[in-house]
């Protein structure tokens, strides 16, 4: 092997150390980048949760309702509950990225471990979590690799 | 200097007994970033504090009446509200 060969190797590892090492920060930075937009989304949903809600609240508030009072608080309800829905589509989405290893688990595990047993055993979401009914596939999925201690 | 464990004990407690848990948190997290070694008067290594950050996020997790951790998010108040008003929705139903 002539010097020349030598060096063009050398300098061809040194090539694939580097583009080596950019892919995997730019995958380390694709990785943060997606759990900013999921902590982002599902922060996003709450406020409009809390919004729907808050916009109901001097209806609700009352005793007696009009029959217009009582349209405005069945058109309000329906934009509570797609409110919801949203909300969950968020955690479902996050969970998907979870099980597809997209985000890094360990911290998902730990940001989200609460709150997704709060989610799946919380009684008033009893209807969307339902085993064999629920689309939240994703999100029960998770509950049962984290809490299902019979596993 | 107590030991990083014991520390981390106390600085459970405090966050715990609290009534304004966020803003212990933020005092605890102070103190444990200016600690020093009694023998040398030297700030504490990098190690030492998340060793200390660790044990107080076990500690946290293993309190009863708690069972959360530094790290993790809670739901409670957000679910509350949920709660209040689908009750409140519930009554209304014809």
């Amino acid at each position: 092997m002539t010097r020349y060969e030598f060096l063009s190797i050398i300098c061809s590892l040194i090539a694939i150390v580097i583009s080596l090492y950019s892919f995997r920060r730019s995958s380390a930075i694709a990785m943060g980048s997606l759990e900013l937009q999921i902590n982002e989304r599902i922060g996003s949903t709450k406020r409009s949760v809390s919004d729907a809600s808050r916009d109901m609240i001097p209806i609700i508030s009352k005793e007696d309702l009009s029959e217009y009072e009582q349209k405005q608080l069945e058109a309000y309800a329906k934009i509570y509950n797609t409110a919801i829905e949203e909300n969950l589509n968020a955690y479902e989405n996050a969970c998907e990225k979870y099980r597809d290893k997209k985000v890094d688990r360990t911290r998902f595990k730990k940001t989200f471990f609460t709150e997704i047993r709060q989610l799946v055993e919380n009684p008033e979401y009893e209807e969307y979590f339902h085993h064999h009914k629920s689309r939240y596939k994703a999100t029960l999925a998770v509950y049962e690799e984290w809490f299902n201690l019979e596993k | 200097m107590a030991t990083l464990d014991q520390l981390a004990i106390e600085y459970a407690r405090r966050i715990l007994n609290s009534k304004q848990k966020m803003i212990e948190a933020d005092i605890v997290a102070k103190e444990i970033n200016e600690l020093v070694y009694t023998q040398t008067n030297q700030e504490i290594s990098i190690e030492d504090k998340q060793e200390i950050v660790m044990k107080l996020n076990g500690h946290l997790k293993s309190f009863p009446e708690n069972g959360m951790g530094l790290f993790e998010k809670d739901n409670k108040e957000f679910l509350s509200l949920v709660a209040y008003i689908n009750s409140q929705l519930r009554g209304r139903k014809k």
